[in-house]
C-alpha cells in the first residue's frame, strides 16, 4: 500500500447518483475485495472506495453518490488528478473461493461493485443475485456487463422495474451452496448473515462502515466480532459471517 | 537546527505523533522510515483491556472531525509485552498516553511502565470519549491538581500532562498541573462537540458527545498554547489541527517546546514524513536557523 497521485481517465455517470472512475494505478498487488482511500480536495478526510475492476495499468472505481465527498468524485473530469491511498483491507481470497463447488454472489445495491474482478477470478460454478433500488438496476447493465453476465443473473429492484419485485434475499436459498460472497448495506448484511448461520453455509462478507484513517491505526470503523473488536478497513473489510456480532 | 530537549529527552526535531493517531507506529511504518519522526504517542492506554464505545464512532464536519472511539486498547499488560519493544526499535522518543478511572489504575499502569523502556508518560486527564476518568481529571483545576501530585509520587518518567481545552480555565488548571510537579504540559486534547442525525432525529454518537479535531480547532489550539506558555515555565507541547510545516511554526512561535500532528495523518499517511521533511526548507527559507530563536516571540 502507498499514497499515490493519480490520473482520472474516465468518471461517467451509469445511472442516478451511480457513477464509474478509472485512474491510472500500479495494479500488480491489488487483490478484489481490497479498497482505496480517494481525496476529495474540498473535504478533509479520504473516503474508502472499493476497487471494481483491476487493469492493467489502471482500476475502476463504481461508486454511490451519498455525500459531500463521493459528489465532488463525481464532478471530477478526464485528466483532473486525485490522491489516494492503497490497497487497503484483505480483499477476498480467490484460491480459498475457489475451492469450493458452487457459490452465491449476493449484492446490495452499490455493494456489487466489489463483485465485478471478484466474477472475472471465479473459476468454480457461481450464481450472482443482485439487489437494486429502482433505476439503480442499471449498474448492473453497465458493471456488470461481462463479469456478471451468466445466464444465472437475477435481480430484485424494491419497485418491480426489473427482475423480482421485493427483496434479493428472497432469490435464493443459502442451502443450495456450498459458499455465500456478500457485499451490501448494513440491513442487507444483517440479513444475508443471519440466513447463512440458520441455514449453516459459511459466508464471506464485505462490510462497510465509516473510516478516518483507512489504515487500521485510529480504530474508528470496528465491527464487533466473536473474536472482539475487529478493524473493518485492516483486519476486514471481508469478514466470516459466522464471526460478526450485530 | 531542529533538534529539541523535552523533559531532558533528546527529539530528533520537534514533530511528535498524536495519541490515537497513530496506533503503536506499526501501520505507518508501512509507509515510511518512523525514525524521521520526533517522537509517537501511543494510543490511550488503561489498565485492563477496553473495548470503545459502541455505534458510529466517525463523523466528519467542516475541516474538523468529531471521535467517539472511547480508548479502546489492549491494556498496558498487553502493550508492553506486545507493542513496546516494537516501538523501541523505532529509533524514535516513545510518550506512552495512560487514561483510567480511579487514580489506583492510572498508578498501577504507571507502576509497570516505570520498568520499561519508555521515555516519557503522558497522562491523560481529557478525553472527552468516556464517561468515568479520562476528562473527569480535567475540568477542574483542584482535581487536577491533586491528582497529578498523586500520579507524580508514582511516576519514575518524565510526566507530561495533557490538557482538555474543556477545563474551566486553562491557563489556571495549566499552572495548578505544573505545581503538582508536571514536566511538560500537552495541548489541547479534542474539544466536546456533537452532531445529530436529521433523518433518524437521533445524535450521531451513541455518546452523545465526541471529540472534535482538525485544522477547524487550530485557532482555538494555537490560543490556549500562546495563553499557557505566557503562564507556565515548563515544556509546552501544542497540538491541534496541525497540518503542515507552516503551523508548526506558528505554535513554535506561540511558545510550544514542540508540536504533536494528530488528525493530519488521516488526511495523508505521509503527513509526520513531509512535516518533518518541509520543516528545515521552510525554516531556511524564513531565515530561521533555529527553533529556539522563533520560540514564544510573539
Amino acid at each position: 500500500m502507498k499514497y499515490s497521485r493519480a490520473e482520472i481517465i474516465s468518471n461517467d455517470k451509469i445511472t442516478e447518483g451511480i457513477y464509474s472512475m478509472k485512474v491510472t494505478a500500479e495494479t500488480e498487488s491489488v487483490k478484489p475485495g481490497q479498497f482505496y482511500m480517494l481525496q476529495p480536495r474540498g473535504e478533509l478526510l479520504p473516503r474508502p472506495i472499493s476497487v471494481c475492476e483491476i487493469g492493467g495499468g489502471w482500476l475502476e472505481f463504481c461508486y454511490a453518490v451519498v455525500g459531500a465527498g463521493t459528489l465532488e468524485f463525481s464532478e471530477m473530469r478526464v485528466g483532473d488528478e486525485i490522491n489516494l491511498t492503497g490497497p487497503l483491507g484483505n480483499g477476498f481470497d480467490m484460491d480459498f473461493i475457489n475451492k469450493h463447488k458452487r457459490v452465491a454472489v449476493v449484492s446490495g445495491s452499490i455493494g456489487i461493485a466489489p463483485f465485478i474482478e471478484v466474477c472475472k477470478r471465479l473459476t468454480c460454478e457461481y450464481e450472482c443475485f443482485c439487489g437494486f433500488h429502482g433505476e439503480s438496476y442499471l449498474t448492473y447493465r453497465f458493471v456488470g456487463r461481462n463479469a456478471l453476465g451468466t445466464p444465472h443473473t437475477k435481480i430484485a429492484t424494491d419497485n418491480g422495474v426489473e427482475g423480482h419485485r421485493g427483496l434479493v434475499t428472497e432469490l435464493f436459498d443459502p442451502k443450495d451452496f456450498d459458499l455465500i460472497l456478500a457485499c451490501g448495506s448494513e440491513g442487507f448484511s444483517k440479513a444475508v448473515a443471519q440466513m447463512c448461520v440458520k441455514a449453516n453455509v459459511p459466508l464471506l462478507i464485505s462490510m462497510d462502515r465509516y473510516m478516518a484513517c483507512g489504515v487500521g491505526a485510529c480504530l474508528c470503523c470496528t465491527c464487533k466480532t466473536v473474536n472482539g473488536n475487529e478493524r473493518c478497513c485492516a483486519d476486514g473489510p471481508v469478514f466470516k459471517g459466522g464471526e460478526l456480532l450485530w | 537546527m531542529v533538534r529539541v530537549n523535552l523533559c531532558g529527552i533528546e527529539l530528533k526535531n520537534p514533530v511528535i505523533m498524536a495519541s490515537g493517531t497513530f496506533g503503536f507506529g506499526r501501520e505507518y511504518s508501512a509507509f515510511y522510515d518512523l525514525s524521521k519522526l520526533g517522537g509517537i504517542c501511543t494510543k490511550g492506554l488503561t489498565l485492563e483491556p477496553r473495548e470503545g464505545n459502541g455505534g458510529r464512532r466517525v463523523h466528519e464536519t467542516p475541516m474538523g472531525m468529531l471521535n467517539s472511539v472511547g480508548l479502546q486498547n489492549p491494556g498496558v499488560a498487553a502493550f508492553i509485552e506486545r507493542e513496546l519493544p516494537f516501538m523501541l526499535g523505532l529509533g524514535t522518543a516513545v510518550i506512552v498516553n495512560v487514561g483510567g478511572n480511579e487514580p489506583e489504575d492510572y498508578i498501577e499502569s504507571i507502576n509497570l511502565l516505570n520498568k520499561t523502556g519508555a521515555d516519557i508518560i503522558e497522562l491523560n486527564i481529557s478525553c472527552p470519549n468516556v464517561k468515568k476518568g479520562g476528562m473527569a481529571y480535567g475540568i477542574k483545576s483542584k482535581v487536577a491538581h491533586d491528582f497529578v501530585r498523586e500520579i507524580r509520587k508514582h511516576c519514575k518518567k518524565p510526566l507530561m500532562v495533557k490538557l482538555s481545552p474543556n477545563a474551566e480555565d486553562i491557563t489556571d488548571m495549566a499552572a495548578a498541573c505544573a505545581d503538582a510537579g508536571a514536566d511538560a504540559l500537552s495541548l489541547i486534547n479534542t474539544l466536546k462537540g456533537m452532531a445529530v442525525d436529521i433523518a433518524a432525529r437521533k445524535p450521531v454518537f451513541d455518546n452523545v458527545f465526541a471529540g472534535l479535531s482538525g485544522p477547524a480547532v487550530k485557532p482555538v489550539a494555537l490560543r490556549m498554547v500562546y495563553e499557557v506558555c505566557k503562564a507556565v515555565k515548563i515544556p509546552v507541547v501544542g497540538l491541534g489541527g496541525i497540518s503542515n510545516a507552516a503551523d508548526v511554526l506558528e505554535f513554535i512561535m506561540a511558545g510550544a517546546a514542540c508540536v504533536q500532528i494528530g488528525t493530519a495523518n488521516f488526511v495523508n499517511p505521509m503527513a509526520g514524513a513531509e512535516i518533518t521533511g518541509e520543516l528545515p526548507e521552510l525554516m531556511d527559507s524564513l531565515g530561521i536557523k533555529n527553533l529556539d530563536e522563533i520560540r514564544g516571540v510573539l
